[in-house]
């Protein structure tokens, strides 16, 4: 039975022979490399479907907990992932060009075949009387936003899904 | 200490009684051990090594370059522009930082990890530094409590963590160069812990080890010194300062021997080095030190001042060195040179110093949106003001120091008078003191309107239990005889008390000073005035009630502790998980529950004199610490954070969890 003090030298030398046996590059790369894979989205589902422009319309919540902004919440892209070769990484990113949004994209590398679920930033809105220099909170109304699912990589980029939503900001 | 083992040889004995000495030297004791490792393994666990506000960025960028052996910045790659940068400032072409003194102490550990990068893997060297951390750790809580199985238990989770870290290891695919940011962490976390560890050793000299454990651990667990450990910026080092400077302060009250004498050389050498990460945190301390300490000191000797002069000149060193190489004036820190995006930074009082619109030297804003901000360095604007002052003709060679003198005494005065103005504020003082929510006028655009603004009581609840001082004063002037004058003069013959005194004189002049800034955008917890909470700290333990409950109730305070992170973290989960909240709205859910058990505390603790009640205050205590530690806990495994952990293994963990945002 060993000691207290012992255990612990035997731990740390462990420990210290393992990181130099290791090597230098033991970590797995991050990098995005080539690669393509197939992708099926499961929702939201009007992504796949042939539906008007402003149909599927996301609105601002009001902030809870005391702040007094507003948010727009984008639906979370779950997608079935197959086939997949090399290293590439699913896209997902919703832009409102007429307001200036900044929800993402988010990018994740896919590491294999499954299910993968990619969240977008919920976007605050500002309240309705803020204003600083030029600095102004969007008039309410329906405004356009682009939703774009791709794969890519660096061999190159194929489009899942890419379409016009409305995005209504309430007052 | 011991004298080595029977029949050691003399060399292994001599080591040993080195490494006995070092250690005290370092840490007081066993329990400041326990302290220091405690912090350095919360804070490497929690450890995000990446920017959290984008002026890191210029501070990454300025050690790379420093560790090149230059001061300014031709490399940059952590930036491709130079307006991505705030902090950064141009002198004849060539581009500097800022925070020097902070960049010298992470060149270290950069080279070290230069070194052995050809040898180990950086991702498993960060597994296996907190595995020894851990090891070290649970060795010094074995020998405290005497139970060696606890050394053999920690010996099995390290190697068991640094094995499944191996498993699951990525590299830092976020960073093109995750070396030099990974020295800063480091250097910040031990800073961190260094705080810690002096505020313990400051503390269990008054109280006894028990109340010191509570303060030590207190820093890091209970205030939002945690919540900034390892990021790369100012505030922890700040906040280190002043705790080494009481601490030093107090032990040099209690006599004039050799030691008594060091301490007292000993805090002005630590204000003289922080003259070079930020002059004008250092210029107020040093303010309220010298007539504190001139006035309290067991002796005013000359030899005694002499050694204090010459100390003292000596730390001012890296600063005139770094001022002169960049300004070529030893008295002009690079954060009143002109900034790389624009013109200089104006007075508070005409422009916010930070505002975007200004382009001042000293910018930095959140990751999360924008912006920038550089502390309330009032700027150049008047020019050379010594012009028509005679004797410095006769000082010619020195008119650029004297002149800065000048310009050094009226950036104080009008400090002190736009903050004393400033606290007049009302509604200011709500907003940064009590609640936060949507404070108005605050340039939310710049943090894409996320509420990331906790205020001082919600983000530090523990503070509120400073809100006793009036009545524990009152209750105990009642008590005693005498006239309140001779409560004063004896009072202040004690080295205690005239440690409270400059405890309390450096905290409000820093606090005042930084007052007109605030409320004020990417603060998250009012990171300005981080740097006085330690001493908030020191008052709170300092306080009879909360003496009394955790010398005589501390098994309750730890339960309670215990009770609030578990509760409370399931809690947190299951909310986290229903309500699908933006960062703003987790931040502001952290604010009310810091409101909360802030207001618990501060009424157990008010109404102490009254009900006497030790276990309610122990209560109130355990919910305030454990409120802030809920927040720092997830802060870094959720809220503010990406998946950039340090540690694998916290990142996969930090996955499963719910999200925010």
């Amino acid at each position: 039975m060993l000691d207290g003090a012992d255990s612990s030298v035997v731990a740390a030398a462990l420990i210290l022979l393992a990181l130099v046996v290791l090597g230098p590059s033991w970590a797995t790369p991050t990098a995005l490399g080539d690669g393509t894979a197939e992708v099926d989205v499961l929702a939201p589902t009007w992504l796949d479907s042939g539906e008007g422009p402003t149909d599927h319309v996301l609105r601002d919540d009001p902030g809870r907990f005391g702040t007094d902004a507003s948010y727009l919440r984008s639906p979370p892209l779950v997608v079935d992932v197959s086939n997949v070769s090399g290293s590439p990484e699913l896209y997902y990113d919703l832009d409102v060009p007429a307001l200036d949004l900044d929800t993402g994209p988010v990018e994740r590398r896919l590491s294999g075949p499954g299910r993968y679920r990619l969240e977008l930033a919920d976007v605050a809105v500002p309240p309705a009387d803020y204003r600083y220099r030029d600095v102004e909170a969007p008039d309410s109304g329906v405004y356009t936003g682009i939703v774009t699912v791709r794969v890519q990589s660096f061999s190159g980029q194929t489009v899942v899904a890419n379409r016009t939503v409305g995005v209504r900001i309430a007052r | 200490m011991s004298d080595g083992e029977p029949g050691e040889r003399p060399s292994v004995a001599t080591l040993r009684r080195t490494v006995e000495r070092g250690r005290a030297g370092l840490f007081g004791d066993a329990g400041g051990l326990v302290v220091f490792l405690t912090a350095v393994v919360v804070l490497w666990g929690l450890w995000r090594v990446d920017f959290l506000l984008n002026d890191s960025a210029t501070v990454g960028n300025v050690l790379v370059n420093v560790a090149d052996g230059h001061l300014a910045v031709t490399e940059s790659p952590y930036a491709l522009t130079a307006g991505e940068q705030p902090g950064l400032v141009a002198v004849d072409g060539q581009f500097y930082g800022r925070n020097y003194g902070q960049i010298y102490l992470a060149v270290p550990f950069l080279w070290s990890l230069d070194a052995v990068a050809g040898l180990v893997d950086l991702r498993l060297l960060l597994a296996a530094g907190w595995s020894l951390a851990l090891l070290a750790l649970a060795r010094a809580v074995a020998r405290l409590r005497d139970r060696p199985v606890l050394a053999d238990a920690g010996a099995v989770i390290a190697v068991g963590a640094f094995a499944a870290s191996a498993l699951v290891a990525t590299d830092m695919g976020w960073l093109q160069r995750p070396r030099p940011l990974v020295a800063l962490g480091l250097s910040t976390m031990l800073l961190a812990a260094t705080g810690a560890t002096a505020l313990y050793r400051l503390l269990s000299w008054i109280h006894g080890r028990r109340v010191g454990m509570a303060g030590g651990l207190g820093l890091v667990l209970a205030t939002p010194v945690g919540f900034w450990g390892s990021f790369p910026k100012r505030h922890v080092l700040s906040a280190t300062v002043l705790v080494l400077v009481v601490a030093l302060f107090a032990a040099s009250r209690t006599g004039t021997d050799r030691r008594a004498v060091l301490a007292r050389a000993g805090a002005y050498a630590v204000v003289g080095l922080f003259a070079s990460v930020h002059a004008f945190e250092a210029v107020f301390t040093f303010a309220v030190l010298v007539p504190l300490d001139v006035l309290t000191a067991p002796t005013n000797d000359r030899r005694t001042l002499a050694v204090v002069l010459v100390v003292f000149a000596v730390s001012l060193v890296p600063m005139l060195v770094t001022n002169t190489a960049i300004s070529g004036n030893p008295m002009k820190p690079p954060r009143k040179l002109v900034g790389v995006d624009g013109g200089l930074s104006l007075d508070p009082a005409e422009a916010p110093i930070g505002d975007a619109g200004a382009g001042s030297a000293g910018g930095e804003s959140s990751g999360t949106g924008g912006g920038t901000d550089g502390g309330p360095t009032p700027g150049d604007g008047s020019g050379q003001s010594g012009d028509g002052i005679p004797f410095v003709w006769v000082l010619a060679p020195l008119a650029p120091v004297v002149d800065r003198f000048f310009w050094i005494l009226e950036i104080m005065f009008r400090s002190i008078e736009s903050g004393l103005a400033a606290a007049t504020e009302l509604d200011r003082l709500y907003h940064v003191m009590v609640r936060s929510g949507w404070v108005p006028d605050v340039r939310y655009h710049l943090t894409a309107y996320e509420t990331l603004e906790l205020s001082f009581l919600e983000a530090f609840p523990l503070s509120g239990a400073l809100l006793a001082l009036p009545s524990l004063l009152v209750a105990g002037v009642s008590r005693r005889a005498g006239s309140l004058r001779d409560h004063l003069r004896s009072g202040l013959a004690d080295p205690v008390r005239q440690t409270d005194l400059f405890a309390a004189s450096l905290g409000l002049t820093l606090f005042v000073v930084y007052l007109p800034e605030l409320p004020l955008f990417a603060m998250i917890t009012q990171r300005y005035v981080v740097l006085v909470m330690p001493l908030v700290l020191y008052g709170v333990c300092r306080l009879a009630p909360v003496r009394a409950a955790l010398t005589d109730h501390g098994r309750l305070v730890g339960g309670a502790y215990a009770g609030t992170l578990l509760v409370g973290g399931l809690a947190l989960g299951v909310t986290f998980a229903t309500l699908d909240l933006a960062r703003g709205e987790a931040v502001q859910l952290h604010a009310l529950l810091g409101l909360g058990a802030g207001v618990v505390v501060a009424l157990a603790a008010v109404g102490w004199p009254l009900h006497r009640r030790d276990r309610a205050v122990a209560v109130g205590l355990a919910l305030a610490a454990g409120t802030t530690t809920l927040f720092v806990v997830a802060s870094g495994l959720v809220v503010f954070t990406d998946g950039n952990h340090a540690l694998d293994l916290v990142r996969v963990v930090a996955g499963l969890l719910p999200t925010v945002g």
